[in-house]
Parts: structure tokens; sequence; C-alpha cells
């Protein structure tokens, strides 16, 4: 009897589990929503900005403001927001991501997903077929980036909503230190670290802080 | 300043509840168990004492030298079988205790917060640790897999090893909590002048170098026992360096993605290790990594990162999912012995061994179990307590506790479905730690029965066995450490 008593007890606990389980996921996509409702990314854009960029000076967004959502969370590794940049001479419209630990006004740092390099990623406005050409300035430094481009087969469907481009260009290579993106627009990753500045056009990205280095 | 906690869980109740259970367990057990050992006692002193004055009257006419070691050695086996039942009640207390201790541990640590962050410096909020039930459901699991090894016998050894297992667990809970922090910081330290190679893909790594030194360990140093040499001696102590292997195969699987060489030296270490093995006569352990190989693969589907220069990364990754499945059963073609698992398959009945045993004790002991009083026969069984764990546990306990261990399982399996994984790495970690556990107790429990190849495969935390129970703790320890992760550095001046 004694035994039969235990085995019915030890039932209910496993089946509690499940419930707590569950509490738990409930509990923690709370708490998680809090964790961004409080971080602010500390990149902006200041110093050298052109007058009709969108950008204000020392902007600072607010993760839960933005298109993130917490599904895109769950499975990790990838947070970007994305910045619209639009340059006077429209040489060069992007984004800007940033991946990278995100320190709340506090000075908390929390890291958030970032096993990877954080990076920002440039996407090319005009993107020809053969080659395409990037130019940015990295810690006062020209750089310059000449990617092979092929026509793709199937359009994005997040591009055809923003872009209408030709064609859809995929990377073949890149020559610098940069890693290309094998989906389009044609894109590149600028690897970057706590006190770089980038300028992008007339645009200077200043990163004050992401995971220490 | 209001100071507001962020949770509202119950999770501690769970621990207590847990708590309560192992501690009805217990008393249940020891009920049965103290009669059934007092029983075993009379027997093994009336044998030893049988034995004794064969001894003497054997000595007396001056028998064979042959007779006299026979009866020598018995008196020492039932001597060690009497001096382990003196001890095993008292062992297994402790060893109920210490597990009774760790899961009201656990309660405990629901309380503590381990981070803070304040908004607009109004309200302070607290970052509290979420894993409660897969902690309990590891607890209730060791506790029944103590009380189940009871039966056959609990020394001092066992009781160090449970202890040092979840000490195990708990050294790479610490560790692999900060893991993805620490990669994250060294990811930007490069190594000396170099401006490729950063200090975390050397740490990438260190994985591989355990796994490839623990298999030339077992190569070159390896005691072959029924004809699989999968242990090595170390001072003394038998250690199974399978099982430390696919602990190591879950971080270096977990961290494989985000460059292609990654994921390449990932699946060719794996590939290795099946390999080696294989022909360490290790079927299971093969077959166990094998899985952990094919799901690494088709999580980094979804991973377009690691496959940036691949126009069509996810047809490739089919091909080579499909060739892999076809490689193992060529590899297994290889070797005689893995084939025969396969060609016994629905002989047990047949040849009346130890599966044919247990599947009487499985029909004998219904719904309910043989109970412990009645269970004392399935002690010569040779495999009860490791390969045929699961269906022994059914045998003995009957199918409401195999419901509850199955449970169990459950709760760890279903964690990279059930909750948010803060770092990838860790969605892929406990997605490998889940695919061992589901594969082994999938062997285990119908390897036994005849259902599927019997290959030697053993329960999780229920099985005998340090280097398994330490293995299972470590990777529990990894699972625990994905829901806690380490969320905060040091701070920082603004």
């Amino acid at each position: 009897m004694l035994y039969f008593l235990t085995v019915v007890f030890g039932l209910i606990i496993a089946f509690l589990m499940f419930f707590q389980l569950h509490n738990e996921k409930r509990i923690q996509q709370k708490q998680i929503k809090r964790l961004f409702e409080n971080l602010i990314i500390n990149v902006y854009c200041g110093g050298n900005t052109a007058p009709n960029t969108t950008f204000a000076p020392d902007i600072k967004y607010n993760i839960v403001s933005t298109s993130i959502t917490l599904g895109k969370f769950t499975d990790g590794q990838q947070h970007q927001i994305d910045l619209p940049i639009t340059t006077t001479d429209n040489s060069l419209a992007g984004t800007a991501a940033v991946i990278t630990t995100i320190p709340s006004k506090s000075g908390l740092d929390i890291s958030i997903s970032c096993v990877e390099q954080p990076y920002i990623i440039v996407r090319h406005a005009n993107p020809t077929e053969g080659q395409c050409e990037f130019e940015y300035n990295l810690n006062k430094e020209q750089k310059k980036l000449q990617v092979k481009t092929i026509r793709g087969e199937r359009r994005d469907p997040r591009v055809a909503e923003n872009y209408t481009f030709p064609f859809e260009p995929y990377f073949l290579g890149t020559s610098l230190n940069g890693k290309a993106l094998g989906f389009n627009p044609i894109s590149f990753e600028i690897p970057v670290k706590p006190g770089d500045e980038i300028l992008l056009g007339n645009t200077l990205l200043k990163i004050e802080s992401c995971l220490e280095g | 300043m209001k100071k507001k906690k962020t949770t509202k869980d119950f999770g501690y109740i769970l621990c207590i509840f847990t708590a309560l259970f192992i501690l009805a367990l217990l008393l249940t057990t020891v009920k049965e168990l103290a009669p059934v050992t007092a029983a075993r006692l009379t027997d093994c002193n009336a044998r030893i004492d049988a034995y004794e004055g064969d001894l003497e009257v054997a000595k007396a006419s001056g028998a064979s030298e042959e007779d006299i070691t026979y009866l020598t050695n018995q008196i020492n086996k039932y001597k060690a079988r009497a001096d382990m039942l003196q001890h095993r009640d008292v062992y297994y207390y402790v060893s109920m205790g210490f597990l009774l201790v760790l899961a009201m541990f656990g309660s405990v640590i629901q309380f503590v917060s381990t981070a803070s962050f304040s908004q607009n410096g109004q309200k302070t909020y607290k970052y509290y640790p979420f894993f409660s039930a897969p902690l309990c459901a590891v607890c209730i699991l060791l506790a029944i897999g103590v009380t189940y090894r009871a039966i056959f016998g609990v020394t001092l050894t066992d009781l160090v090893m449970l202890v040092g297992a979840v000490g195990v667990g708990a050294v790479v809970f610490f560790v692999y909590r900060h893991a993805p922090l620490i990669i994250a910081r060294l990811s930007h330290t490069r190594l000396g002048n170099n401006k490729k190679v950063s200090v975390a893909d050397v740490l990438f790594f260190l994985p591989v170098v355990g796994i490839l030194g623990l298999l030339a360990a077992n190569l070159l140093f390896g005691v072959t026992i029924n004809g699989a040499k999968l242990w090595i001696n170390v001072m003394g102590i038998q250690l199974q360096p399978s099982e430390f292997i696919k602990v190591l195969l879950v971080v270096l699987l977990a961290s494989a993605y985000g460059k292609l060489w990654k994921a390449v030296v990932a699946v060719a270490t794996g590939g290795i290790t099946i390999l080696v093995m294989l022909f360490l006569h290790d079927m299971g352990s093969a077959i166990v990594v094998f899985a952990m190989l094919i799901l690494m693969l088709f999580l980094l589907l979804d991973n377009k990162i690691t496959f940036s220069l691949l126009f069509d990364h996810k047809k490739l990754l089919t091909i080579i999912m499909i060739l892999s499945v076809l490689a193992f059963f060529f590899a297994l073609t290889l070797f005689p012995y893995a084939l025969e698992r396969f060609s016994n398959l629905g002989t047990a009945m047949e040849k009346d061994g130890q599966q044919a045993e247990i599947l009487r004790a499985l029909i004998f002991g219904g719904v309910g179990g043989l109970g412990i009083e009645n269970s004392s026969y399935l002690i010569n069984i040779y495999a009860i307590d490791c390969d045929l764990a699961l269906a022994g546990l059914t045998a003995v306990f009957g199918y409401g506790m195999l419901l509850i261990t199955m449970l169990c399982y459950a709760i760890i399996i279903i964690i990279p479905i059930r909750k948010i994984a803060v770092h990838r790495e860790y969605y892929f970690a406990t997605a490998q730690v889940s695919i061992a556990l589901f594969v082994q107790v999938l062997f285990n429990a119908l390897g036994a029965v005849d259902v599927l190849p019997f290959t030697g495969i053993v329960a999780p935390f229920i099985s005998s066995g340090g280097s398994a129970l330490v293995g299972f703790c470590a990777m529990a320890g990894l699972v625990l450490a994905t829901l806690h992760p380490v969320v905060k550095l040091k701070q920082r001046e603004v």
C-alpha cells in the first residue's frame, strides 16, 4: 500500500514537472522581454553626420520598440537592429546591424548572444552584375572591397518588399577581412570592436561598447 | 528604491515535493529491504560455515589443490557478499540522504538571484534560475537508480561514485554557465600577432584534443572484457572513456557552427570516434554518437552563417546526411559482431540467455512488479543492473515506476523544444544531450526486450557504472547551465 502511494505521488510530481516546465518558459519569456526593455544599444550616429541622413546624433534605440521579436530571440545568436542609412549621394544605402552584448544605461553588461564577433552589416544599394564595390572608412583608414556577383534564381521575399533589384546578386567571394553572406542583397560584414569608428558614406558609426575585448 | 521580483515561481515547491518523494521511496524500500538483507545475510553465513567445514574436511583428507582453491574462493566470495550486505543498508540510506539534500538545495537555490538590472533607476529586476523541473527529474532518476541498484548491492565505492558524479555535474554546470561569454570575449583576443586566429578558435580544439586523446588511450591501454575493449585502468579504477567522449562531443558539436571549418572538424572528429568505437566493439556508443552527428547536420540546415559561401547548403547537407546513414550501415558491415547483433534479433527466447530471464521476470512481475522480496533471484542475471536496467526496474518495481522514470527522461529530453535558449550554442547543447539520452533510453529499454539490437547501452542515471554516471551527471550539468546562463559581465564604467 505504501509503495502504491509512493508511485502515485511520484507520478503526480512527474506531471507537475511538465507544468512547471511550461510555467518557467512563460516566466522566462517575461523576464527576457524585460531584459530587452532595459537594454539600449549604444551604437550611435554622430560626428560627421550629413544633414539629410535619417540619423539624429546620439540616437539610442530601444530594442523592444523595433521589429525584434521574442521569436527571433528564441533561436539565439542573431540580434540585429536595422537602422536605415541614406546618404546624400545615394551611393550607399544600407543598414547597420549590431550583434553584440548590449550594455544598459546603468552600465550593466548583459550578454544576450554574441559568440560570434560583433559586426556591422553594410548592404549595397546599386549592385551590378559582375562586380560590386564597397567603400568604407574604418578607424580613419580608407578601405575598399571588391566583390564578384552572379545572378541568382530566386527572390528573397524580404528584399522584394523594400528594394527593387533587377536581379538577385549573390556573393562569390571576398577579398578583405569581411565575411560574405550567402543571401542577398549584396552585403558585407565589417567586424568591429569597441572604440571602432566606421564611416559609411557620410555617416559615422561609433561602436561605443559591445563585448569587452 | 522599489524592488520587484520578476518571477512568481513555484519551482521550490516542486523541489520539496521531490525531496518528499525520495524520502517516501527510501521508507518504502527500507521496509522491504531490511528483512531481505537479514535473510540473505543468514544464508551467506550458513554457506560460509558449510564451505569452511568442507575445507577442513578436504584439508584433513588431503584433497587436491584445485578443490581447496575452489572452496577458498567460495568462502571469500560469500564473505565479501556478507560484508557488503552488512553495510548495504547504511550506504543506501546515506546515498538517498545525499539526494534528498540535493533536492532541498535545489529548492533553496531558486531564491538566489544571480543578476539584477534596473530600469530608469526606478525598479530593480532580478534574474533567477529556471531549472527546477529538470533538476528534480535528475534527482528522481538518481534516487530510483540508487534504489534499484541497492537490491543487488551497494558498496562504499558506489556511494563515492554517486557523490563524485554529482560533484562533476556541479563543476560542469558552473563552468558551462560562463562558456559563451568567455568564448565571446576571447573571440576578440587575437593569438599573438596573428590577425586571423583568435584565442576562441584555439579553445574550440580543446574538446577535439580531449576526444582524440581518450580514443588513443582506449586503443593503447584498453582492457578487454567480454570481447569489448571499453575500459582503461587508472590507478586501480576502471574507467570507460566512451562515456566522457560523449560529453565532450556534446560540447564540441554545440560550438561547431558559425564557421564552415568548425563544422567540418566536428563532423570529422565524430566520424573518427564512430569508427574507433566500432573497432573497439562498442556498438552502443557508436550508435549514440552517430545520432548526435546526424542531429548536428540537421540543426545546421538552419544556420546560414556556417555556410556563408555555399549557395544551397540545405541540399548539400541533406545529401551529406543521406550519405552518412549509408556510410554508417556500411561501417557496420565491416564489423561482423555488429551484424550479429542485428541477426540475433528475435531469438532471445530460443537462446534462453539473460534476455529470456528478464522477459520471464517481466511477465511474472506484471503491472505491480515482483517487489524487492521476490527479486533476489534476478541477481544472477549478468547485466541486470546495467544493460538490462530499465527492464529489470520494471520487473522489480512495476510499470508505475517505469512511467515515472520515462516522464523524468522526457522532462530532460523536451527541454530544447520547451525552453528558451539564450545562446545558440546552448540550444545545440541541449539538443545534443536530448538525442543522446533518447537513443540510450530507447536502446536500453527496447534492446533488453529483444525489439532492438542488444548493444550494451546503459540506462542514463539508472544503470550501475561509475563512468556512465559521471558522464550523465556532466550532461545534466550542461543542460542546467543552459537554463541558467550567466547574463552579467563585470560592471562597466559609463
